[in-house]
């Protein structure tokens, strides 16, 4: 399917309009819900395919989310901060700690990397449960809304913007480094990482920016996340969510960067609710969408719509 | 100065020495070959000086310089570029594309004034663009700028690869094979490049089988078996060699050339 | 600390290290060989552990049911590689998302069988012999001897033409290619030997501890990082960085209770800094 130029600015257009009116047209709160999570989980998911994109295939996306989450509540919790500070820390905090890890591991290589995000989003979750301090294997409670003088968020759509304004925000971000010289060298990374290099690319500096930048925004989303559900526990931030990350970018399709991320985290959010699965069936119902993108549509939702252009945003 | 020194390069894998003290000297403007039988280690050679491979023991001198334990990206911004044996090239980007990420080390390292789209980061990107097609004039590749690399013919793509290394600016290019695999048409005009290549100041190292073009282009040639030097001399020089003769002629009796 | 203590912790080290040789040779032997990231290894392991206990309880003698759960994994590891991880050769992500995939099923289907709830397997070997003051269960002697045994079993099988044809096979694949290996067998039996050392090793610790469905689950960290710190492909290093690691553990159990892993987790940091591709690593791959 093609659409023309014309038709594709006018479809643009209408989307955006519906995305900034939505809540005055459709009044569900369970839609918005969805849709809260689906945009903060697009944005781990955005960090998730630019990692892909330098060929790193990462575990840490829901370790990086749990941190910016944990941080935020801590602060928030136990020294009484505001939400409007608790956010930008956990970013930096989160930011600081992938900068730490990404150094000890992306200089081993490709396989080192793998295997060392899986075990350390298996311990930063032990670590969480086993510390009290941090609320153990209960999690923490009572996390406080974000609240700008008197106006408290607490509505649907009051998050819906707020989750709006982040997801964009962080769109934006990633859009700029695509956009300039450091995602011509990702392109160029993920064509030939061989060639990238004998033209004196430095992968293990890209990639760390890949990898830093996807930390620092999933730090952000924890943060959000952490202070719209209210509560946090542990296990939310393992390995398989890492996994669930990754099946959304895959359904979305893996090379388009921004729009593959919120289509594969839209559907994966929505199609459960619509076709009525509950929490007990989520594992088989990612299980059959891995293998049916597998089979059919190796290059995700998008790319059914969207011929692969090596840099499509 | 001499361009490249290497001095008891040895690389070993386990027990296996793929390069056992080897020694070269390469001077400016030089073209120096490099032939062996297959397997002889020429291509690990080439890993090793490139930095794609650490050394076993010995040591690797680029202009006075000793640049034995550098990574990749610091050899290719003091000016050392390899090609590669098998094409190696973005396949889905278009050769304009290709040869622009070619010149990225020009770059200034400003990771947050790319980010930013700067004034001046938006320059830089110009100048690229211009030296981009620059280039492709002079390898006479303008008329393919918007083709995809994967679809462009053998030749071409060789061509290309050879394009691409070139936009690094290298002081010393070394080519792995370049004219494998091609007719005589293609390889003469191969050959004609990278002389020309060579009189705009570049020191070329080569590695080929085509004992033509490397009498073609080559003053000096150091011969590899088993990864060993065992000859180095003009062609007439080690074509007489019987060392050289037996090795060959091993091979080829043993089927292996 | 006492010197009793101290033999003790020891021997508990040798005890946990010598199951983490085995897993973690077994999962080398499969990344090493075949280059393959099976991520349900430490499945494979639990796997063990339930067979073998299965069968114990249903009054096999042990020896029988230690071949038998060695021998199941085995051909579990020859149908996953069948369905899995040979379709799936090149896609490294989808390897990895279907091997993790694998896992879950493997504890789900072991939790419809067995419960939920954990299972005691009766040991063995029962009893203890003292030295001096101290005193040394027989069970953790022979859980260490027939570690030891079949890391011997697999040394000489490694000195085998097979086993050099594996080896020749890790160093560089289209070498031993042009040698003539059948390279694509050599995977298959790699596959299967490191599957079946991951049941034996769940087969011989399970009486020391309970079995529990999600005990893959944490040796999958341990395992994982003894083969980043020792170096891809070295059996050598798992080895001796598996004994190090089981006896790190014990000592830092017992100072540390649960939060042991710390301890690990802080000398693998610094084991991985200092050495990125591992103490016996190879540098196999260049720019990647």
């Amino acid at each position: 399917m093609r659409l023309s130029k014309y038709h594709r600015r006018i479809a643009l257009l209408l989307g955006c309009l519906l995305v900034i009116f939505l809540p005055f047209i459709f009044k569900s709160p369970h839609l918005m819900h969805i849709l809260i999570l689906a945009g903060l989980e697009s944005i781990v998911v955005m960090g998730f395919v630019a990692q892909y994109h330098v060929r790193l295939i990462s575990f840490s996306a829901a370790t990086f989310m749990g941190m910016g989450a944990y941080i935020s509540a801590i602060l928030a919790t136990k020294f009484g901060a505001d939400f409007w500070l608790c956010l930008p820390l956990a970013g930096l905090g989160t930011g600081v700690f992938s900068f730490a890890l990404g150094s000890l591991i992306i200089r081993g290589g490709f396989h080192t990397f793998i295997m060392i995000s899986l075990v350390f989003s298996e311990v930063f979750v032990q670590a969480l449960g086993q510390i009290s301090v941090l609320g153990g294997w209960d999690g923490i409670v009572g996390i406080p809304r974000p609240a700008i003088g008197s106006f408290v968020f607490v509505s649907k759509p009051a998050y819906y913007y707020l989750t709006l304004g982040l997801t964009s925000g962080c769109a934006l971000v990633f859009a700029a480094f695509y956009k300039s010289a450091i995602g011509e060298a990702w392109t160029a990374i993920n064509q030939d990482p061989d060639l990238a290099a004998s033209v004196g690319i430095d992968l293990v500096k890209y990639r760390m920016v890949a990898y830093v930048t996807a930390g620092f925004t999933s730090g952000l989303c924890g943060s959000l996340y952490a202070h719209y559900s209210c509560y946090l526990v542990p296990r939310t931030f393992g390995i398989i969510r890492s996994l669930y990350v990754s099946i959304d970018a895959a359904v979305g399709g893996l090379n388009f960067f921004i729009c593959g991320p919120i289509t594969g985290s839209i559907i994966m959010r929505a199609l459960p609710e619509y076709l009525r699965i509950t929490d007990k069936y989520e594992p088989i119902f990612e299980g059959i969408m891995i293998i049916l993108i597998a089979l059919f549509f190796r290059k995700g939702v998008i790319g059914i719509f969207r011929k692969r252009s090596a840099r499509g945003l | 100065m001499k361009v490249l020194e290497i001095r008891g390069l040895t690389k070993r894998f386990g027990g296996l020495a793929a390069i056992n003290n080897f020694d070269l000297e390469i001077n400016e403007s030089e073209i120096h070959g490099i032939i062996g039988p297959n397997g002889a280690g020429k291509t690990t050679l080439f890993n090793v000086i490139s930095g794609f491979l650490p050394a076993t023991i010995g040591d690797v001198i680029f202009r006075g310089e000793k640049i034995t334990k550098l990574p990749v990206h610091s050899r290719v911004k003091r000016g050392i570029v390899r090609s590669f044996q098998l094409t190696n090239l973005f396949m889905d980007l278009t050769v304009y594309e290709n040869v622009h990420v070619g010149f990225h080390k020009n770059y200034s390292g400003g990771l947050l004034r790319h980010f930013l789209h700067t004034a001046e980061a938006r320059k830089e990107r110009g100048i690229c663009g211009q030296s981009t097609m620059e280039l492709l004039q002079f390898m006479g590749l303008s008329s393919l700028k918007d083709e995809l690399a994967r679809s462009l013919p053998y030749g071409h793509q060789r061509c290309l690869g050879v394009c691409v290394a070139l936009a690094a600016r290298p002081s010393l290019l070394m080519l792995d094979e370049p004219v494998a695999g091609m007719n005589p048409e293609e390889t003469m005009r191969m050959v004609k490049l990278i002389r020309k290549i060579r009189d705009t100041g570049v020191t070329v190292l080569m590695v080929e089988h085509d004992m033509a073009a490397v009498a073609d282009l080559c003053a000096k040639i150091s011969v590899l078996n088993y990864g060993e030097k065992i000859a180095e001399g003009s062609m007439d020089e080690i074509s007489q060699n019987e060392r050289v003769i037996e090795a060959y002629l091993g091979r080829w009796e043993e089927g292996s050339l | 600390m006492n010197f009793q203590l101290f033999i003790q912790l020891l021997l508990n080290g040798l005890v946990t290290g010598s199951i983490y040789v085995l897993v973690a040779t077994g999962f080398t032997v499969v990344y090493g060989i075949a280059r393959v990231l099976n991520f349900s290894h430490g499945h494979f392991y639990m796997l063990g552990a339930f067979i073998y206990g299965g069968l114990i309880i249903l009054g096999v003698p042990w020896g029988v049911s230690l071949v038998l759960a060695g021998l199941a994994t085995g051909v579990l590891g020859l149908i996953a590689w069948h369905l899995i991880f040979k379709p799936l050769y090149f896609d490294t992500f989808l390897t990895v998302a279907a091997s993790i995939g694998l896992g879950l099923i493997m504890i789900q289907g072991v939790i419809l069988i067995a419960g939920e709830r954990d299972i005691i397997v009766p040991s063995v070997v029962k009893g203890s012999f003292t030295i001096g003051d101290v005193s040394i269960s027989f069970e953790k002697i022979a859980i260490i001897a027939i570690s030891f045994a079949v890391m011997l079993a697999l040394y000489f099988f490694l000195k085998t033409k097979t086993g050099k044809a594996l080896e020749a096979t890790t160093i560089d694949q289209e070498a031993a290619a042009l040698q003539g290996i059948n390279t694509s067998r050599m995977f298959v039996i790699a596959m299967v030997l490191g599957s079946v050392l991951a049941g034996i090793a769940g087969a011989v610790i399970v009486p020391h501890l309970t079995a529990q469905a999600t005990m893959g689950e944490p040796i999958t960290i341990i395992f994982l990082s003894i083969v980043v710190v020792a170096g891809h492909g070295s059996t050598k290093g798992a080895v001796i960085v598996g004994i190090l690691f089981g006896i790190i553990k014990s000592f830092g159990y017992y100072f540390l209770g649960t939060m042991d892993f710390i301890i690990l987790m802080i000398v693998v940091a610094i084991l991985i800094y200092v050495k990125p591709w591992g103490i016996w690593g190879v540098e196999f791959r260049r720019a990647v």
